[in-house]
């Protein structure tokens, strides 16, 4: 939205406020930290209008009975509403969420994570793995991590992920290096296969085995390094090796405990957990309520008061809270304080109103030490985003992580969309 | 802003958020609105008659297509003669498209070859340790048993002989001074990442008289039908029959289709379409809220062997789609049949004849359909009707108009499932799109969310009258799910569409590959005679080349 047109949606008053200093064609760069991890919280869209804290204000924020547990920290959060996603995000199957780019786009559009793990990369970040995407539910269609315009499959299982993380870590120095040679000559053996078979192809298959040479290509480089880091100690910072949970809800919730222990070893620097899936996921939570389907049943058959959906609601607040429990109990993997001192919490959507399907009131949840990168209140930080586009809280985690090219989201936009939000930082 | 103040339930909900039919899901593959598509209710009119549900033939490409998670699991546990095959997880996670998992564009990317590599590695552990004798009777560290044991394992893993550097690549990873088995395992994780192992090659060979097509290779065409009517890699006996260019002549291929269809794999395999097609393998998926009726996951199970049952009966009988909806015989075991009123007896299936009883005839009778297409408190009309306009005519339905609250109203006054639906379907929102599907579900009303007959709801008795608005011959009248069920056996959509999931399922392509398929297709034609024509159609024995060359 141009600079104009904004100013007709909120009225020529709100001009004045300063909140219109964010729309400013400068770059807003962060004077403090920057975050050297990110976790993605993600979830599906909600009941704006019960979901959120009516009457906060920049140096308080009021829960309502749907984010109450998130209480627990407000002296850390900032939450971010009523950002719009100008049509990018207003159903569950748009990609818009971490994108900006909506239903019908044909350009090779990436998403958040997958943008700031290609800068982190770039710029010299050594860890095994560039990314992970955790959670889902492996039986629907995916659709909310994307590289290049295709959609990326989530690891869905927490047994796979663990597995995929840390198995083999603990075994004895020599064992896992005749290990990892072993592989990588099997994986030898495998690459000169897909060459040869690439020549047979046309363009749209060489495409598919491009994606697994390179799959194959990104294995053997962490094995690499694993192979220079026999003797580190990774065992000491793995968990238990984990059962799957039984349903994707259950499931995701080990997986931010695997993500928390993978920052903690220092894996990957970026990891989006997705909770549920927009279509379909079956919960049976007894805190939650009657068994159900989170789209059919909690955003589409809860009438009034909607008992369930504002429980679903309560228990994604607590394990937001856990989560971030659980960083401030880690120590960083360099020794510099914890891994809450260094990470970017946040918790996304894929859209705004799940209920009535609405995706101009996105809204974020931001917290972390971050490197100091958050700018907070004792009570708590809102920020009312004014309809601003949801790219630009997007933009801010690209910020937040000390990446200074912004080319990250949809051109179209505009200026005002292609900067991080003003406010935020510190 | 909001376009509709007073919340109103848009009851397509449940099953029009998801995109639509429109084929594999992409950003752009959303239908353009239509002219008058707006902010507010979207009523897009149902698809104009079509005299001649056919269309313009295509062909696709030469490619690959990478094993889905339960070929992986079939393949495996063929190769070793045994269940127990460790199991792959989510070693290779499926695209979902168009309700099925055999999508041709699903690749191996990301964390996937770690995922691949890591399972190789727990299953060659496990042969080796388990099942070496499955796969080998020589076990020295020879010439002549590593051979014997490249190509047996890599002629069913190939699914064609290996010869030649790659036969001479394996045997090289046998270390002289270990012993047997540490080479075999060696071997055997190599194979599993394969990608001729992982992909089934569909590139085919030259034809000299077109130069615009390749046929597949007599290996590609054995890998192609046994994956096709086993879901599993082709036996020895296929590979026999390839390597003797026994697939060459229909007749051939005619003789291999009769001797698959009566693998132990078959029923499965092909009990599986029948389960995409009528989206009931969601079924483990549904939440049911024990106030409305507890659903076991063992009931569950015996829900869907009754219409696995049903569907492969018709099948074997030589039964057209007609019967597939109009069966006055069901398969049920004895769980089930408790479920349903009826005597119970064990845990085999028994052959039960409907006149007499409350359920009604064909599939449409089925509990797993009816238990899926249900909410987790009770009945669906909308879901259920979508069902049929989605899934049985090919028809599209729009997602739910923006600002509209899509959750059930209040329902004070209501009695029953009717009346809700009912007295929204009045409301100018929502009436568009609910006159498409509730009158449709309103026909099987009579069955509760988890498929149980009710005679009445809340002391009203049912009513299933209800109607199929804009077909061929206007709006058509339903007195229960008989009615529905007959119109559905005559339907030439719904052959026209049965057509097309069928050739979505065994190609996994986007295009017009069923046309093969719909000549002369009537109500009785028998369905097993439609899988004959997918295996001699066009696209399963020969592909397009794009610049003829």
């Amino acid at each position: 939205m141009r600079r104009r047109d904004f100013a007709k949606k909120v009225g020529l008053a709100a001009l004045a406020s300063p909140f219109l200093s964010l729309l400013s064609d400068g770059p807003v760069r962060a004077d403090g930290g920057r975050a050297k991890y990110l976790l993605f919280f993600f979830t599906s869209g909600t009941d704006s209008a019960r979901w959120t804290p009516a009457g906060s204000t920049e140096n308080e924020i009021r829960f309502s009975a749907m984010n109450e547990p998130l209480a627990a920290m407000r002296e850390d959060l900032v939450i971010v509403e009523n950002l719009d996603s100008f049509g990018t995000a207003d159903e569950h199957f748009d990609p818009g969420g971490l994108t900006g780019y909506g239903m019908g786009a044909t350009a090779p559009f990436d998403s958040v994570d997958q943008f700031i793990a290609s800068r982190l990369g770039a710029a010299g970040a050594r860890t095994p793995f560039p990314y992970l995407l955790l959670g889902g539910n492996p039986t629907q269609t995916p659709s909310t991590f994307f590289r290049g315009g295709e959609p990326l499959v989530p690891i869905a299982s927490p047994v796979d992920a663990f597995n995929v993380l840390f198995a083999g870590a603990s075994l004895p120095p020599q064992e896992a290096s005749d290990l990892l040679r072993r592989r990588r000559s099997t994986l030898d053996h495998v690459s000169g296969e897909l060459r040869a078979l690439e020549s047979r192809l046309g363009p749209e298959e060489r495409a598919k085995l491009d994606l697994h040479a390179e799959s194959v290509r990104a294995l053997e480089e962490r094995l690499r390094l694993r192979l220079d880091d026999i003797g580190t100690d990774v065992a000491a910072c793995a968990p238990p090796a984990p059962a799957d949970g039984a349903q994707p809800l259950l499931d995701a919730q080990i997986d931010l405990d695997l993500a928390v222990h993978a920052l903690r070893c220092d894996l990957t620097r970026v990891i989006a957990v997705q909770i549920g899936h927009h279509q379909r996921t079956p919960i049976d939570v007894p805190e939650i309520g009657a068994p159900g389907d989170w789209h059919d049943d909690l955003l589409h058959g809860d009438p009034e008061p909607r008992t369930r959906l504002l429980a679903l609601e309560r228990w994604l607040a607590s394990r937001f809270v856990d989560t971030a429990d659980a960083l401030k109990a880690a120590p960083a993997p360099d020794g510099m304080g914890t891994l809450w001192d260094q990470t970017l919490l946040v918790w996304a959507r894929d859209m705004g109103d799940g209920v009535i399907h609405r995706g101009d009131d996105m809204r974020f949840v931001f917290t972390g030490g971050a490197g100091g990168f958050l700018r907070k209140s004792p009570l708590g930080r809102y920020l009312d985003g004014r309809g601003q586009h949801h790219q630009r809280a997007l933009l801010s985690c690209v910020e937040a992580m000390g990446i200074t090219d912004l080319s990250f989201g949809n051109p179209s936009a505009g200026t005002d969309g292609r900067l991080p939000l003003g406010g935020l930082a510190a | 802003m909001r376009a509709w103040p007073i919340a109103l339930a848009a009851l397509l909900a449940a099953t029009a958020c998801e995109g639509g039919e429109g084929g594999p899901w992409r950003p752009g593959n959303r239908p353009p609105p239509a002219p008058g598509e707006d902010a507010g209710v979207v009523v897009r009119p149902p698809p104009p008659p079509r005299d001649t549900p056919r269309c313009e033939p295509t062909i696709g490409r030469p490619m690959l297509r990478r094993l889905t998670s339960t070929q992986l699991r079939n393949t495996l546990e063929d190769l070793f003669d045994s269940p127990d095959v460790p199991d792959p997880g989510g070693t290779l996670v499926d695209p979902v498209t168009r309700g099925y998992d055999t999508d041709a564009r699903a690749s191996i990317r990301d964390l996937g070859a770690e995922q691949i590599m890591l399972y190789a590695e727990r299953v060659a552990a496990w042969g080796v340790e388990e099942r070496l004798e499955a796969l080998t009777s020589c076990t020295a560290n020879t010439p002549i048993c590593r051979i014997q044991l490249i190509r047996t394992v890599g002629r069913r893993l190939y699914r064609r002989p290996i010869e030649g550097e790659t036969l001479l690549a394996y045997d090289s990873m046998f270390d002289p001074d270990t012993d047997f088995a540490s080479g075999a395992e060696i071997v055997l994780r190599t194979m599993l990442q394969s990608p001729h192992f992982l992909y089934r090659m569909e590139i085919g060979e030259p034809v000299d008289s077109d130069p615009s097509r390749v046929r597949l290779t007599d290996y590609e065409l054995a890998t192609e039908l046994a994956f096709l009517l086993t879901n599993s890699s082709p036996d020895d006996e296929l590979l026999d029959a390839a390597g003797a260019g026994a697939l060459r002549t229909d007749d051939g291929l005619d003789a291999q289709v009769d001797r698959l269809l009566e693998h132990p794999r078959a029923p499965e395999a092909l009990a599986r379409f029948a389960r995409q097609w009528l989206g009931i393998d969601e079924l483990y998926d549904r939440p049911k809220d024990p106030a409305a009726g507890e659903l076991p996951d063992a009931l569950r199970a015996s829900m869907l062997r009754e219409t696995d049952a049903l569907f492969l009966d018709v099948l074997e009988s030589g039964g057209g789609l007609a019967r597939l909806f109009e069966a006055r015989h069901t398969h049920v075991d004895g769980r089930l049949a408790s479920f349903y009123g009826w005597p119970a007896g064990g845990d085999e299936l028994t052959r039960v004849e409907l006149d007499g009883t409350d359920r009604p005839p064909g599939v449409l009778g089925h509990a797993s359909l009816l238990a899926t297409h249900a909410r987790a408190d009770g009945s669906s009309p909308t879901q259920r009707g979508a069902l049929v306009r989605r899934r049985i005519l090919c028809e599209s339905l729009p997602p739910p108009p923006p600002d509209v609250d899509t959750t059930l109203p209040d329902t004070s006054g209501a009695r029953t499932t009717r009346e809700r639906y009912a007295r929204h379907s009045t409301d100018e929102a929502c009436a568009g799109c609910h006159a498409r599907t509730d009158p449709i579900g309103f026909a099987l009303e009579h069955f509760d969310g988890i498929g149980r007959f009710r005679a009445e709801e809340n002391g009203v008795p049912i009513d299933d009258s209800g109607a199929i608005v804009g077909t061929r011959d206007g709006d058509v009248p339903l007195d229960g799910p008989e009615s529905l069920s007959g119109y559905l056996a005559r339907s030439p959509e719904a052959r026209a569409c049965f057509a097309e999931h069928l050739a979505y399922w065994a190609f996994g392509v986007e295009g017009c590959t069923y046309d093969d398929l719909t000549a002369d297709f009537d109500a009785d034609t028998p369905l097993i005679e439609l899988l004959r024509r997918l295996v001699h159609s066009a696209h399963f024995r020969e592909r397009a080349v794009a610049d003829g060359g």
